[in-house]
């Protein structure tokens, strides 16, 4: 776990850490969401951000994204507070939510061309950049249709192209391969080690315990609001036992208690 | 059949037989009520309370008017003998209602078979699909059932008391009334059924909302305007209506084969303890109605497995090479907009495209000719006629008629427009996340929101008085100052119909008429009233003014409605931006 001094170190090494959140929790009337997080993503690094379901996940992004506001703390996406200076902050970061909830009434492009002029992309760089992104997720033969009229997975490719547009530094990604055929899937594999080499830093929440582990340089477990481990899957390892991250996860989550009765009442 | 349940030996029907379907669409019914129950009980105590007034308040005033009509009904029949029409009323009372049941039978039958969110789990799940059809075929039985409780009920038993009917009358119109929902709600199936063959269910809610848009315009249009089409014949001084001629087309209408004509018959029959009349009335009624009712669900299986099964696959199948190249080549505005103007040209783009959302822009239009008629005095004998009105007091100076004109262009323009401004935010639904994440400032998105209700209102109001002048012959100067004042006064109303949406949206909706909230329609209604009223005094000041007071009228009048449309428009936008970071926290 990252402690605020670590954090405080991050920022003062001098070039600003694509994701920086201290103390952030949520609060909903008497139901804590998320209890105390702190987190630090380096520029090209890719997070693995997992957590049993109702462990505060999506609100923790939502949080870092600026889309709720925190109860506590604060969250900084390349240096610029997401609550204070949103406009700097949300200009470096690509969302894709786990629903897409798209324009259903815009067509591919029509979406593309809007997400281009919101975030101010220039318009030959986001025309040529909506042409790439259209073709590499094999969307361009449909992208004259209506969203409304896309399968769920045609749907999520095509918020990641959005989300893509303006080339973020910062993406968060919320299970993105839900619904998503094994090439596509395969695609956003690739997707994420090229934007790693590229020097984007990928905040990836997911329930593929087998991504996390091959993609991701880094893991954050969150239970029950809080995080419960951080590091490096070597570090993770010798935290929680070794084994596959399954087993890791199963352990430090308590999972691992339900799976032998699981299996026996099978 | 035996089977095992933990641990527990329970029989269940067949599958397939009468009993499995019975028991399947049993359960299915319940756990929709269920549903329905839950929803209620875990509103706030205000809330519920609410809802039982409001549906009280509209029961009561409905219910009386339809115990009035049966009362009257009565009253007439006994005083007029001679019209020898004591049968029919009942039968006229049940096909009013079953009427009104078959025009709302087709959305509800198109929601709950085809749009439901639950569809996917009943039709795998081990359950007869004909239990799934039926249970969503009745669907709306409940409200049916409200409907007639109230508009059916009252009538027929005010009209019973009234012939001095016997206890026969009373207990078959029971049944009758229970049976009463049923040819309607399977004509509309059948309906659905037919067209899911060939239409995405969904573009077909947008159709028939929009078609139901246009047709209660057209009633409303026809209403305001029938004195005028009517006034020829009916006006005539000594006119008495021919009440034999009445009398034949009625007897002639009761004669047709309709189930709820043969019901009242039979319903009349009981009245006098004719139980002969009453049984052959009321089984030719049951026959038709479950019969037909029967043959529905008979034939749904198939034709409903079917639509269902073309609606999980109504893609976009006929994809254009053309179509495809000339889109990805042609930039187009929204590619190169400033944000407002992405903003606005995306609302431009996505309101016609949902014909639901655009039925809503419509229905306003139901009051223009009530505007132009009445206001302008366009022939009615009680209508206002402003043009004498203000004609008597007025100097010439501005054209009475011009200030009638232009209170109808504005009021008109902007009973269309508020309803864009008002649910500007509501519109973007789910959606809203894509602007809250974007790195864009309140002030942008206010200006592109406010632009995308301000263009059509400006294009709109401009057009009308343009016409209007060359209409009317109206001065140029005088054109120009009308123009001015609906500009002015028009502009500040719709910032404060998206200031009070910014305060009150509703991003969760089904139906496009549930983003209003009535908290944004109260407000807005209040400021269109104390702008378009004190402003509108303002600028017709030069017009009322004592010839010597003529300049300072002409410098008070604009000045007073600038800076009074300035303050409502910013006091609103002020208070609706207060709360924006707030919307869509929950």
């Amino acid at each position: 776990m990252y402690s605020n001094g670590a954090a405080e170190g991050y920022m003062a090494g001098g070039r600003p850490p694509a994701i920086w959140a201290e103390g952030l929790r949520k609060v909903y009337g008497a139901h804590i969401a998320v209890q105390r997080v702190d987190l630090v993503v380096q520029p090209g690094e890719i997070l693995g951000f997992l957590g049993p379901n109702g462990a505060g996940k999506t609100t923790t992004i939502k949080m870092l994204t600026g889309l709720i506001k925190p109860t506590e703390g604060r969250a900084l996406i390349g240096g610029h507070d997401i609550q204070r200076d949103p406009v700097a902050a949300k200009s470096l970061l690509g969302y894709v939510p786990d629903t897409p909830n798209l324009y259903g009434k815009l067509s591919g492009w029509e979406f593309l061309r809007f997400m281009g002029r919101l975030y101010r992309v220039p318009t030959a760089q986001a025309e040529h950049r909506a042409g790439e992104l259209l073709r590499l997720f094999d969307l361009t033969a449909a992208a004259s249709d209506l969203i409304e009229g896309y399968s769920h997975g045609m749907q999520q490719k095509t918020a990641l192209a959005g989300a893509l547009v303006h080339d973020p530094k910062v993406l968060f990604l919320d299970e993105p391969t839900v619904g998503l055929d094994p090439k596509s899937a395969r695609l956003i594999k690739d997707l994420l080690g090229q934007l790693r080499d590229q020097g984007t830093a990928v905040f990836l929440s997911t329930h593929i315990l087998e991504i996390a582990e091959r993609m991701c340089d880094r893991v954050v477990i969150i239970d029950k609001g809080t995080i419960i481990a951080a590091g490096t899957m070597a570090e993770l390892r010798a935290r929680g036992g070794q084994g596959s991250l399954e087993d890791i996860f199963l352990n430090l989550t308590g999972g691992a208690e339900y799976a032998a009765p699981a299996e026996v009442s099978a | 059949m035996i089977a095992q349940q933990a641990g527990r030996t329970v029989e269940t029907p067949l599958p397939g037989s009468a009993g499995a379907l019975l028991g399947d669409t049993w359960l299915l019914l319940t756990l929709r009520w269920q549903i329905m129950v839950n929803k209620f009980q875990h509103r706030s105590a205000g809330a519920r309370v609410f809802t039982i007034i409001g549906l009280l308040a509209l029961a009561l005033p409905v219910g009386a008017l339809s115990a009035g009509v049966g009362f009257g009904g009565g009253w007439l029949l006994r005083t007029f003998p001679d019209l020898a029409l004591e049968g029919i009323l009942p039968g006229l009372i049940l096909t009013v209602v079953a009427l009104m049941l078959l025009i709302t039978s087709f959305g509800t039958a198109l929601g709950s078979l085809f749009l439901s969110s639950d569809l996917e789990l009943l039709m795998i799940a081990p359950v007869d699909r004909r239990a799934v059809f039926l249970s969503k075929l009745l669907d709306g039985v409940e409200g049916n059932y409200a409907i007639i409780a109230v508009t059916a009920v009252p009538a027929l038993i005010t009209y019973g008391l009234g012939q001095g009917y016997g206890p026969l009358y009373y207990v078959l119109a029971l049944p009758t009334l229970l049976g009463t929902p049923l040819l309607p709600e399977g004509l509309g199936a059948l309906g659905v059924l037919l067209v899911a063959r060939f239409a995405p269910a969904r573009r077909v809610r947008e159709v028939l909302g929009l078609a139901a848009a246009v047709f209660g315009l057209s009633c409303s249009v026809v209403g305001q305007t029938s004195r005028f089409w009517f006034a020829p014949s009916v006006g005539r001084a000594g006119a008495r209506p021919d009440v034999h001629a009445l009398q034949i087309q009625l007897e002639s209408f009761a004669g047709l084969p309709l189930p709820s004509l043969v019901a009242g018959r039979g319903l009349a029959a009981a009245g006098h303890g004719d139980l002969t009349g009453a049984a052959v009335g009321l089984a030719g009624f049951g026959l038709i109605t479950f019969g037909f009712f029967a043959g529905c669900v008979l034939v749904a299986e198939r034709l409903y497995t079917a639509g269902w099964v073309r609606m999980q696959s109504s893609g976009n199948a006929r994809r254009s090479q053309a179509r495809v190249a000339r889109d990805a080549a042609h930039v187009g505005w929204l590619g190169r907009a400033s944000v407002p103007l992405a903003l606005a040209l995306k609302d431009w783009r996505m309101i016609p495209r949902d014909l639901r959302n655009f039925a809503q822009l419509l229905g306003p239009l139901v009051m223009l000719p009530v505007l132009y008629f009445n206001l302008l005095g366009g022939g009615g004998r009680r209508a206002l006629n402003l043009t004498q009105l203000t004609g008597q007091f007025a100097p010439t100076t501005l054209d009475p008629a011009g200030i009638g004109i232009a209170i109808g262009i504005l009021s008109g323009a902007v009973l269309i427009c508020t309803q864009i401004a008002a649910t500007a935010i509501s519109m973007e639904r789910h959606s809203w996340w894509l602007l809250k994440i974007a790195p864009i400032t309140p002030s942008e998105l206010v200006r592109g929101k406010y632009l995308s209700a301000w263009g059509p209102f400006a294009v709109l109001s401009t057009v009308l008085l343009v016409a209007a002048t060359l209409w009317r012959g109206f001065s140029p100067l005088g054109a120009l100052y009308g123009w001015f004042g609906i500009e002015l006064l028009g502009a500040s109303i719709l910032a404060m119909a998206l200031g009070f949406g910014m305060r009150w949206p509703r991003l969760a909706w089904e139906n496009p008429k549930q983003m209003n909230s009535g908290w944004v329609s109260l407000a807005t209604l209040g400021g269109e009233t104390v702008v378009g009223l004190i402003g509108g005094g303002f600028l017709c000041l030069p017009a009322f003014s004592p010839p010597q007071w003529a300049l300072a009228a002409w410098i008070i009048g604009p000045l007073g409605a600038i800076i009074l449309a300035a303050l409502g428009a910013w006091g609103a936008l002020a208070f609706g931006l207060s709360h924006l970071s707030d919307i869509g926290e929950a």
